[in-house]
């Protein structure tokens, strides 16, 4: 009975747990929109956001451009402490 | 002796069921999002240029080693496999930040709104935790769990 619930019940349940979570945590999975400004383009949106975050340590960068959270670039990114 | 065994036993298997939680979260968290997590490994330093096969292999890795964790007689494989791809995870957010400008991050779920000094203390620890459960399969290793 104990080796059953070790072998079969609690690597399902634990795989169960773990995919509920990751549906769960979705959300904040996604990282929030960026931009930069692009010298010839003007300000673009850095694909697939960023997880930087305002009041970061040093600048978070697109390649060689600064990122900010908003479109004016008023809100510049750094990275996670 | 007996009890010793027992204890051996629950820790061992403790430690399996966190690194199923652990990978199975990882993995699905990081397909939910795959367009995402190709992104973010397109942006990162040392293998952007990988990350079209890579945003397939981590995952597929991950869930073989969930795989592993299911056999008995893989457990030992799966401790080290766990062990091993830990550490390179380790050494690459290491290499990151003493020698990248950008650092992304291409973590799957709430791991990637750890702080990269959590991120690595979370490492370390189930590090730790694999290399446990290496020795005590090696301490019990012709018995059968």
């Amino acid at each position: 009975m104990k080796t059953t619930f070790f072998k079969t019940v609690l690597p399902a349940f634990a795989m169960l747990l773990a995919i509920s979570l990751s549906f769960a945590t979705e959300a904040s999975t996604i990282s929030p929109p960026a931009y930069y400004d692009h010298p010839d383009l003007g300000v673009q949106p850095v694909p697939g956001g960023s997880d930087c975050v305002q009041d970061g340590n040093d600048a978070c960068l697109f390649g060689t451009y600064p990122i900010y959270a908003d479109e004016s670039l008023e809100i510049p990114l750094g990275t996670r402490p | 002796m007996a009890i010793l065994k027992i204890g051996y036993q629950n820790i061992t298997n403790s430690i399996r069921f966190l690194f199923i939680l652990l990978f199975v979260y990882a993995a699905t968290s990081k397909l939910l999002i795959y367009e995402q997590f190709t992104m973010q490994l397109g942006k990162s330093p040392f293998i952007g240029n990988y990350a079209n096969i890579l945003a397939w292999v981590i995952p597929l890795v991950e869930y073989i080693i969930v795989g592993l964790f299911l056999f008995p007689r893989y457990f030992r494989a799966a401790f080290y496999a766990s062990f091993y791809t830990l550490i390179l995870f380790t050494l690459y957010i290491i290499l990151v930040l003493n020698f990248s400008a950008s650092i992304p991050c291409s973590c799957g779920g709430i791991i990637s709104k750890l702080g990269w000094t959590e991120h690595l203390v979370f490492n370390l620890l189930f590090i730790v935790l694999s290399l446990t459960g290496i020795l005590f399969m090696k301490k019990y290793k012709n018995n059968s769990y």
